[in-house]
């Protein structure tokens, strides 16, 4: 059965075989639109049937009629046909295929459809956590959220990555060159020591040579003193052969040969002085000999053996010089991934190590970005709700509340007259319901703007009729389309639907 | 009276540090021109080496701002204990004092100066090392 719009501006639906009911037509037209039938007459399989058309989110065996093996929903909106059709597998499972409303959008089942299993009231009484991931869901802060754990997720894995053992030795780097300093402090010490023990030992060897040339020079005098002592002796035993041999022509009696034999006495006592300094100056020059030979052994000694603990110290130095060979060939190994590495063969750890930071800062800035928007997002959805509810209650003249809003963390505050704070717990019924509604009404604001729906079904038996249309006439002045589902106020068997523009 | 100073520990320690940093820095410009080392690792190294000697001289300055405080101090400590001796003096020549009393007091103050003027030097040396 095709029921024709009266406007373009209409939006036909057509049910077959769906929950309840096995064919139904309804036109709903911008404005209020309210369905009216008693208690399970298939106003809320109207509501999921027309759900089905713009939200994925209705699992197509709920929509089903049980006892059928196909169904079918129609829509036509502005000139076209959307058309979905259900069918029952033999293995029970229910699929659907076909085309949904142009403005569909499986957001708008939270945000539009305010159904008893859609849990609106339990939005706000079920405390900060479940109005956050409401308001995720809508606001894609979920796909933010997913974003940004993921990011996290890899930066952490780099910094393991960093962290570990292949990294390890790089970041010893410091410390290795600290002690390659070390090495490099000790090193020059060892030299200097060595150069302070040569130039000790040089400046010896000089003194030595110094000592000997003196040694030698003296020696050379005296040996000089003694030749010219020795040509004295000679010369006086000369003299005092003359003198005997004169004394022998000489009258033994006479003055001549007595003043001979006088010479010949005093050239013998000098001949003897002679002989006694010639002794002493022969032990003098002896002695100098073996002092000079004792020097030149020594000096011998010296310029062979070296300074002593040059050796040692030579050693050291070796053993120290070895060290920084090793050092260095540490510094190398560390600075560069083994040639067999499974990841980096061969590369230099500070360019894949550089390499990983950027693409850590990159994510960090990633997630920066998305953590960013998730809170603009979700701070500016927390706004809007706060000043929509705020609006909502002046305009519904709701008596007895100040304030209503949600804190940073979206915990809802409700402020009644006085300042006095009322736990959301102890609100009315038709309270809750009419903040979860606002909730809605601001979430939909917020979200989806352009959606041209809002459903509210039965839950307005809580309200008195004086407040029922205060809040459908509040919703009808903000969305294009507001339907409704309202208990039949006389008995009936017909689904009567009447609009209110 | 002679005030226990904190500077020499700190001196000593930021020069020895500093001497330290320098030869961390030769030692890997000649492991960079040797080629023992990827001019990369250098950068890198050689960046954070840097960083550590521009700390090391930013403290440096202030521990020279703080020794110029600390010799004005001593300055002032100075001239108070000159004109504490100068005083004793007056004192001994009036003949306030006995011989012992001022011979004490005297020892006590020259002490003081001589180690004020000792530190004073001490200072005045450390800060040609690092200017």
């Amino acid at each position: 059965m095709i029921m024709l719009a009266d406007t373009q501006e209409s939006i036909v639906l057509e049910l077959e075989n769906i929950g309840c009911l096995k064919r139904l037509s309804l036109e709903f037209k911008p404005g209020l639109n309210i369905i009216s039938a008693p208690n399970a007459s298939g106003k809320t399989t109207i509501i999921r049937g027309l759900s089905c058309m713009f939200s994925d989110r209705i699992p197509p065996s709920h929509v089903l009629a049980l006892d059928e093996t196909n169904g079918r929903i129609r829509a036509y909106y502005r000139g076209e046909i959307y058309e979905k059709t259900l069918r029952r597998t033999p293995s029970g499972e229910v699929i659907s295929q076909g085309s949904m409303l142009p403005f569909a959008d499986p957001r708008a089942l939270d945000a539009c459809v305010a159904l008893a299993e859609t849990g609106v009231v339990h939005k706000i009484t079920g405390g900060s956590s479940v109005f956050r991931r409401y308001l995720e869901e809508l606001s894609y802060g979920s796909y933010y959220s997913a974003v940004i754990d993921a990011a996290q997720e890899l930066i952490d894995e780099y910094g393991r990555k960093l962290a570990s053992s292949k990294f390890r030795d790089f970041e010893r780097l410091p410390i290795l060159l600290s002690e390659l300093t070390d090495l490099h402090i000790r090193r020059e010490e060892i030299q200097r020591r060595i150069e302070d023990l040569k130039s000790a030992h040089n400046s010896k060897i000089r003194k030595l040579r110094e000592e000997i040339d003196a040694k030698a020079s003296t020696l050379s005098r005296e040996e000089a003193d003694l030749s010219q002592l020795e040509r004295n002796l000679s010369l006086e035993a000369d003299r005092e052969k003359q003198l005997l041999d004169l004394l022998k022509l000489a009258d033994e009696s006479s003055e001549i040969a007595v003043n001979i034999s006088s010479g010949i006495s005093s050239s013998r006592r000098r001949q003897e002085m002679i002989r006694r300094e010639i002794e002493e100056k022969r032990r003098i020059v002896d002695g100098l000999k073996v002092e000079l030979e004792d020097l030149r052994e020594f000096l011998r000694r010296e310029e062979m053996e070296g300074p002593r603990s040059l050796q040692s110290l030579q050693e050291e130095l070796e053993r120290v010089n070895k060290l920084i060979v090793l050092k260095e060939e540490e510094i190398q190994r560390a600075e560069r991934f083994p040639p067999d590495d499974d990841e980096y063969p061969g590369r230099l750890v500070v360019e894949v190590r550089s390499e990983i930071l950027k693409r850590i800062e990159w994510l960090e800035m990633v997630s920066g970005y998305f953590q960013e928007k998730y809170m603009r997002r979700m701070t500016s959805a927390r706004r809007r709700f706060n000043s929509n509810i705020r609006r909502a209650f002046r305009e519904l003249g709701l008596k007895g509340f100040e304030n209503i809003f949600l804190d940073q963390n979206f915990a809802l505050h409700v402020v009644r007259e006085g300042n006095i704070r009322q736990p959301i717990e102890t609100l009315s019924a038709s309270e809750k319901l009419t903040i979860s509604l606002m909730l809605m009404l601001a979430a939909k604001e917020t979200f989806l703007p352009d959606f041209p729906l809002f459903i509210v079904d039965e839950l307005t038996l809580s309200y008195d009729p004086d407040r029922f249309w205060r809040i459908t006439n509040y919703i009808k002045k903000r969305v294009p389309y507001v339907i409704v589902t309202s208990l039949a106020s006389k008995p009936t068997d017909r689904i009567e639907i009447s609009y209110r523009r | 009276m002679v005030i226990l100073s904190s500077w020499r520990e700190a001196f000593e320690t930021t020069i020895r540090e500093l001497e330290l940093a320098n030869r961390k820095r030769e030692a890997l410009r000649d492991l960079l021109e040797r080629n023992r080392m990827s001019r990369s690792t250098y950068d890198y190294l050689i960046r954070e080496l840097e960083d550590e000697i521009g700390r090391f001289r930013d403290h440096m300055r202030v521990l020279a701002k703080r020794m110029d405080e600390r010799i004005s101090e001593l300055h002032r400590q100075e001239r108070m204990l000159e004109r504490f001796l100068a005083w004793l003096e007056l004192m001994s020549v009036g003949g306030e004092i006995d011989e012992e009393k001022y011979n004490y007091q005297r020892d006590v103050f020259m002490l003081g100066l001589d180690a004020t003027r000792s530190e004073i030097r001490q200072i005045e040396e450390a800060l040609r090392r690092i200017k």
